[in-house]
């Protein structure tokens, strides 16, 4: 496992011909997905299909981001910037599709097929003849899972699952910004040890939205309510230039002593970057280690002015998504 | 691979699969509709037939060949019908095996015999045409096409050797009464065969019933548990609330109750499979599916789980499917449980006995229920398929699927029972070696 470079929260989306399952649904998946319901196959296809030019946008957007950078912009403002005009739009897209095989209009595995071009994961639920089937599926690639609605404990196999394929990261965005990273970053977030300790601090941090990048290296992350943090990221051999350069700024002996020895990180080069005049501030450090590779870490909130904020954040998108109804 | 080939190979040859579905999957019946009261009628229409017709065609109505001592032998073969011993059980070896053999001498046989003895008068042709219309209707076709056959050829054979000296049919005869014969051969063989697969066209349609009320139920039955599920959500979102006690305890029912639906309905369509049981040779320890199915059966009560008490003598192997056999003990345990309510138990530890050991050969696995017991009367039937002892609550298909499982693990399955106090099945297995 490594850590993904790029995720954000997605829409799920369910498919079933019975009204009172997706109403039950409705009540019991996890109040913070973008749930929709669709009772009707074409509505839904309708909708997937129209997702995949906004994706392309979207990932257009992401690329530009690149581009400009290889010209010599600054990558965090222009995230900053990105998520600030995206609004809310990307948290719309839909990430995981869940189809009910059997439906009188048309079969759960026909609809998936007519979704060519919408990349999301798709899930189909079966009964007790369709089983079959559905291995079949899953054996061809056409369906990333299914779960059998007989059984038990359904609602935690359904959102445990879903769960799983929304965290997953969209190979699109991993390419794009890999191309950030270094071949020892990028190493080093594959450590399994790293990956894992940096996937456990992103669940205690409450993102749930972020990027790793290369220029500075470190996590631009958002929580649900729009504020962005930076995860300063400094393998143990930079420390001592990290040290000098704050020697040169004029810090105390002290604090370029804890520098130094990875105790403390200033975050000089976010500050660089915004360039908003504030003066970069030593934060505590925590190492990241897997074996021989040692990370140092320090976590630093970007300012008000250039977080997207709550009225573009996640939380806010959900509140103000309405009820969730069975469209028509 | 080879048998995954040869599948593929008879799935293009329609005719043969349907021949072979026929001919040798096609569960053997010897005896049709088999009852006591049926064999002891039976057995009564050969006793005084036979010495009602030995006065007619020697008497009143006289042929050239009749054979009194003939006919008090087969009067008496037909009596054996008409004992306790050998009409009681008509699952029984025993019974088929004389079954058989009484009405292939009977039939086939002697009716044979008398044709070509009275040289093939008209009189006799018309009785051997429905000679084979009555085999036919009391044993299974394979059987019966096998009888008329070799009973043919025996009747010839003696006839031949110890037979009178009376003249052959004359030949240009000889081509009328085949055909009149094979009119009534191929009439016999048609509607046995209709009547046979009228039979499995029933299960087959059971359990077409079944799936699709199975599939209907599913995502009614689904809602049902994520009703189970949303208020216990919200129970956890209100965990002050008063009541919050009492709703997840609702809600804890209502999930048992869509578990204990869906295992109804697993267990049906097992059932109701009976005719298309794939074999399996998979290796299954008596002692863990047996205790795997106690801990998971969906109990109605805790005084109900706790009434089954395991008993371990000695485990052993044996070679079946274990979802299959998990199936069997699954339909041993309702039955019982049923049994037990019917007779208004208090579920008394013990009250359902489950005992796993061996004797020197065979592996045993008991079932033994303290409950109402099952009427003398029925226990000859109760594996039949499409027999219930209660036609309002069951399709009768249980104890047949727990017979056939069990005979294709090559052991057998009895069952002893006294009215008002209870009932013991019992599972015989061949032990596994190794």
């Amino acid at each position: 496992m490594s850590f993904a470079l790029y995720r954000r929260p997605g829409g799920v989306v369910f498919l079933d011909d019975d009204p009172d399952y997706l109403e039950m649904l409705a009540e019991v998946m996890p109040l913070d997905w973008y749930v929709r319901l669709f009772l009707r196959p074409v509505a839904c296809i309708e909708l997937l299909l129209k997702e995949p030019a906004r994706w392309e946008a979207d990932a257009w957007r992401q690329q530009e981001i690149i581009n400009r950078w290889r010209e010599g912009a600054a990558l965090i403002p222009q995230i900053l910037q990105y998520w600030r005009e995206d609004g809310t739009a990307r948290f719309a897209l839909t990430q995981v599709c869940v189809v009910d095989y059997s439906m009188p209009a048309m079969s759960g595995l026909r609809v998936l097929s007519e979704l060519t071009g919408w990349s999301g994961a798709r899930v189909l639920l079966t009964g007790r003849a369709d089983e079959q089937l559905a291995v079949s599926a899953f054996n061809r690639g056409l369906i990333e899972q299914f779960i059998p609605k007989q059984s038990p404990e359904i609602r935690l196999r359904l959102t445990d699952s879903v769960q799983a394929l929304l965290r997953q990261p969209d190979g699109r965005h991993q390419q794009t910004w890999r191309s950030t990273l270094s071949r020892e970053q990028h190493a080093l977030l594959c450590e399994p040890t790293i990956a894992q300790e940096l996937e456990n601090l992103a669940l205690r941090q409450g993102w749930i939205e972020h990027v790793v990048i290369g220029a500075p290296f470190g996590v631009l992350a958002l929580d649900r309510k729009g504020s962005a943090s930076w995860l300063q990221l400094e393998p143990a051999g930079n420390l001592r230039e990290l040290a000098e350069i704050a020697e040169s700024q004029g810090w105390d002996a002290a604090t370029v002593q804890d520098v130094a020895a990875g105790r403390k990180l200033i975050d000089l080069e976010l500050q660089l970057a915004l360039a908003a005049g504030q003066k970069p501030q030593p934060r505590q450090a925590f190492t990241i280690a897997s074996g021989t590779a040692v990370l140092h870490a320090a976590l630093f909130s970007v300012g008000e002015t250039f977080s997207p904020g709550f009225m573009t954040s996640h939380e806010r998108f959900i509140a103000t998504s309405g009820e969730r109804q069975l469209q028509d | 691979m080879r048998s995954a080939r040869f599948h593929a190979w008879l799935a293009q040859r329609p005719l043969l699969q349907w021949l072979r579905e026929e001919l040798v999957l096609a569960p053997l019946e010897p005896i049709l509709h088999p009852s006591p009261r049926r064999l002891w009628w039976l057995g009564l229409s050969f006793f005084s037939g036979n010495a009602l017709f030995a006065w007619i065609w020697s008497t009143w109505l006289p042929q050239p060949y009749e054979n009194l001592p003939l006919r008090v032998v087969a009067s008496l073969l037909g009596y054996s019908l008409m004992t306790k011993r050998v009409n009681h059980d008509p699952g029984s070896r025993l019974t088929q095996r004389v079954f058989g053999l009484v009405f292939w001498l009977e039939l086939p046989v002697m009716f044979s015999w008398m044709y070509l003895c009275n040289s093939g008068s008209t009189v006799w042709l018309a009785t051997l045409a429905a000679m084979v219309l009555i085999y036919y209707h009391v044993t299974d076709w394979r059987l019966a096409t096998l009888g008329t056959i070799t009973g043919g050829l025996l009747a010839f054979g003696m006839f031949m050797a110890v037979g009178p000296a009376v003249p052959l049919l004359p030949p240009e005869q000889r081509t009328v009464h085949a055909v009149v014969f094979a009119f009534a051969w191929s009439i016999a063989l048609v509607l046995n065969l209709s009547s046979a697969n009228l039979r499995r066209e029933q299960l087959s349609s059971t359990l077409t019933t079944i799936g699709i009320m199975a599939h209907e139920l599913r995502t009614p039955l689904s809602t049902a548990a994520l009703l189970g599920d949303a208020i216990q959500l919200e129970v956890q979102r209100q965990p002050d609330n008063p009541r919050a006690q009492q709703l997840d305890k609702l809600a804890l029912r209502l999930h048992a109750l869509v578990r204990n639906m869906n295992h109804q309905i697993d267990t049906q369509i097992a059932n109701a499979k009976l005719l298309q049981l794939p074999r399996y040779t998979e290796r299954v320890w008596a002692s863990k599916v047996v205790q795997d199915v106690v801990v998971a059966y969906p109990y109605q009560s805790s005084r109900q789980r706790e009434c089954v008490k395991v008993i371990i003598h000695d485990d052993f192997s044996f070679r079946s499917s274990a979802t299959q056999f998990s199936q069997v003990l699954d339909n041993l345990i309702k039955n019982a449980l049923h049994s037990l309510m019917a007779a208004d138990s208090k579920y008394p530890p013990g009250a359902l006995r489950i005992e796993v050991g061996h004797t020197q050969h065979r592996g045993r696995i008991i079932v033994a229920d303290e409950g109402m017991g099952i009427d003398a009367a029925l226990l000859p039937q109760i594996f039949k398929p499409f027999f219930s002892s209660n036609r309002g609550t069951g399709h009768g298909l249980g104890l047949a699927f727990c017979q056939q499982v069990v005979q294709s693990a090559g052991g057998n399955i009895q069952v002893k029972s006294e009215f008002a106090v209870g009932a013991v099945f019992t599972i015989e297995l061949p032990i596994a070696p190794g």
